[in-house]
């Protein structure tokens, strides 16, 4: 059971932990800077056909492992309120979803959709026609659990049409299964057709065997057979995402965004050679720190200049014994520096 | 110059020849793409139309298949891996040929760092794993490290508990438990101060925990210090600094008032003595009434001791309305069950097991009262 929205993962004002298993859910449900396999959850509405039955458990049998098909009837109308999918979406831990259902307004609904932060992003709704199942093509080789598609978008409507524009994001993002870095391309065995001709959109799959190129290039040659789920699409009603949360939902998290380092270049001999930029510098009048040796300095010079004052006053006490007191010149010279060279300079002249 | 296969056997080949190629698809190799943008024109009838998707369709898988085979790979022990062009590599807006897909939940926050994994990043310590066993000297064999059966337990464990070192005449028991418990306490503070400031718990947490270990630790010293069980509380060393053992004036005054209060009739018809004044706080004003316990009323055993169960219940568990809130969760402090639970709208409780006037439960006194 999850709390849903935004209240999913907050605690409480308490000093006392959660316990093992609620600690254990708990991170099992914390966002991940690299997300796996989008889960789908399969599920039926107000009332369902046979065939709507039936493209619920090929859609399980495509997204196998990461698909969950419900059972029961959900009466649930996500163009008035998402409140109920989301719910279920968080519940069960899918955030692709598709919806079936079959009334006579409707008929063969399925509705393709898609979650970010526990809320509705996307949901587009189609009619499907002309349907044909995993068990219609009963001989021919299918896919191996699990392996991921190779797409194929082709009309040029594709880039023109809005709608269509975020449908083939929302087909890209249902079907696309686990966003490897990297991976072993001879396990690559089927490939997903969407055509989008005239109003229509058709879905189809193919089985891939990889032959030899005969050519001796290293890709090999292709050789396609219907596989099937194949069906055809009429686009009815779309909820999309506003922009800021389509905004939102595409923020890649701060680690693995690439990081600009600047003032830094590399020559052509390979050295790096980076670029420090410095204000104007007033050297004359920049206090720095001082070293020890500075200090040290400095204060043996204060003691230098103190001795030589006070051996200066010393021999002054002693010539002071021999000196003439009615010298005055020499007198003021002691006590007014400044007005004395005045006075110097008169007596000089007299 | 040699025979290719295609050369001798064409028609086996018709799919996939490369002379075919002839539209320019766009790649998006890290999701296993291709786009072909041209307009196309639709076949007239249905045959045609897969045939015309087929053909596509070889046509681009084989020109995705020439682009994957051509990434550079890696080597794993599952073979060589092709490495896509990940999303790590490009800046997601300058490179148009990779499609933007949503993530499912946002990004998470970068966790902050504990005082302790900075110091330790700080001085290059790394995390040494300790295994869940330790061998212990004493007894010479493999224990676990804490719980049960664990050497650290055994050790404040002595057949002859030495005395507190240096008190001699406190409890040992005591001191080790509160040493304990200091140390228990002194942890979580800490735990709480970390997951304050990378904001897993609310600010102030750390605070209150802090506030309430002072004020445990002082509730226990003035239990210590009470005197014995059963001595009244307003007599006890602790209320009236003044004159211990006695009550005073004003708590005695208020000793009489309450056990005037005390009686069936709320003190309405007890004898008031001279120099008594008139009852200060009646039951009336007080609004407490005791129901059934008129004589009039022939009451059974049953309903009796039921009143009195109910009465004991209060005491021990607070009111009704108290334990019903308790019991619906409104009273915790922590996660319940009841914050999971989902409002569906529909309303609850609507259903019930049993039809027509059984459903409707205890009738205090019947009649034909239509019961829907």
């Amino acid at each position: 059971m999850a709390p849903t929205g935004k209240n999913a993962g907050k605690r409480g004002p308490t000093e006392k932990q959660p316990k093992a298993k609620v600690a254990r859910y708990l991170k099992s449900q914390e966002a991940q800077i690299n997300e796996g396999v989008k889960s789908s959850l399969l599920l039926k509405g107000t009332r369902c056909s046979e065939i709507m039955g039936n493209v619920l458990k090929d859609l399980r049998a495509m997204k196998a492992p990461a698909a969950k098909l419900l059972t029961k009837k959900n009466e649930i109308n996500l163009f008035d309120d998402s409140q109920s999918i989301e719910f279920l979406c968080t519940k069960n831990d899918c955030s692709t979803f598709a919806l079936a259902s079959h009334n006579k307004k409707r008929p063969n609904n399925l509705v393709f959709g898609r979650t970010f932060d526990n809320e509705l992003l996307d949901a587009v709704e189609v009619g499907v026609e002309n349907y044909k199942s995993l068990n219609h093509f009963k001989g021919a080789p299918k896919k191996r659990v699990g392996s991921k598609p190779m797409f194929l978008f082709v009309g040029d409507k594709w880039t023109k049409d809005e709608t269509l524009k975020k449908f083939q994001n929302l087909i890209l993002d249902w079907f696309r299964g686990d966003p490897v870095d990297a991976l072993s391309l001879k396990g690559l065995d089927h490939v997903i057709q969407v055509t989008a001709l005239e109003e229509k959109v058709y879905f189809r799959t193919y089985y891939v065997k990889l032959k030899k190129n005969p050519s001796g290039d290293k890709s090999p040659l292709p050789l396609l057979t219907r596989s099937g789920p194949d069906w055809d699409m009429t686009i009815r009603r779309t909820h999309f995402a506003s922009p800021d949360m389509w905004k939102s939902s595409l923020k890649l998290p701060k680690s693995l965004t690439k990081k600009k380092t600047k003032n830094q270049k590399t020559n052509a001999m390979g050295e790096t050679v980076g670029r420090i930029h410095l204000e104007r510098q007033d050297i004359d009048s920049a206090t720095g720190r001082k070293t020890k040796a500075i200090r040290v300095a400095e204060a043996n010079e204060k003691r230098e200049e103190r001795e030589a004052i006070e051996e200066e006053q010393k021999r002054e006490m002693e010539s002071e014994g021999n000196m003439d007191y009615s010298d005055d010149s020499d007198e003021d010279e002691d006590e007014a520096p400044r007005k004395s060279k005045r006075r110097k300079s008169k007596v000089d002249m007299k | 110059m040699s025979l290719s296969a295609a050369d001798v056997a064409p028609a086996a080949f018709s799919h996939t020849q490369s002379d075919n190629l002839n539209e320019k698809l766009r790649f998006d190799l890290q999701n296993l793409t291709a786009f072909n943008e041209f307009e196309q024109l639709k076949p007239s009838t249905s045959e045609e139309l897969e045939q015309f998707m087929l053909d596509k369709a070889s046509e681009g898988t084989q020109q995705l298949l020439a682009n994957l085979f051509s990434l550079p790979s890696k080597k794993s022990d599952v073979g060589p891996l092709a490495l896509l062009p990940g999303y790590s590599k490009t800046d997601l807006g300058i490179d148009n040929s990779l499609t933007a897909l949503p993530r499912s939940k946002p990004p998470p926050a970068p966790k902050e760092e504990t005082r302790w994994s900075q110091f330790a990043k700080e001085k290059g310590l790394e995390d040494k794993k300790r295994g869940r066993k330790e061998w212990d000297e004493a007894t010479g064999e493999w224990k676990v490290r804490y719980g049960m059966g664990s050497a650290n337990k055994a050790k404040e464990e002595y057949p002859i508990m030495p005395a507190v070192a240096g008190d001699p005449n406190a409890d040992p028991w005591e001191h080790q438990k509160s040493q304990k418990r200091a140390k228990v306490e002194k942890n979580n503070l800490n735990r709480l101060k970390n997951q304050e400031r990378t904001g897993a718990v609310p600010k102030g947490t750390a605070s209150k925990y802090e506030k309430k270990i002072t004020e445990d630790a002082h509730s226990r010293s003035v239990q210590k210090t009470r005197e014995a069980p059963g001595i009244p509380l307003d007599l006890s060393s602790g209320s009236s600094s003044s004159a211990p053992g006695s009550r005073g004036l004003a708590n005695t005054k208020r000793a009489l008032e309450m056990t005037r209060l005390s009686t069936a009739s709320m003190g309405k018809f007890d004898a008031v003595r001279s120099g008594e004044g008139p009852q200060r706080r009646s039951g009336e004003e007080l609004k407490i009434k005791r129901k059934g316990m008129t004589a009039t009323v022939s009451q059974t055993r049953s309903q009796e001791s039921a009143n009195s169960l109910k009465v004991l219940d209060s005491v021990l568990k607070g009111s009704a309305k108290k334990q019903k809130m308790r019991k619906t969760g409104q009273m915790a402090t922590g996660e319940t069950g009841h914050d999971y639970d989902y409002d569906d709208n529909l309303g609850g409780g609507k259903y019930r097991k049993k039809k027509g006037r059984a459903g409707a439960g205890k009738l205090k006194s019947a009649s034909k009262k239509m019961i829907k």
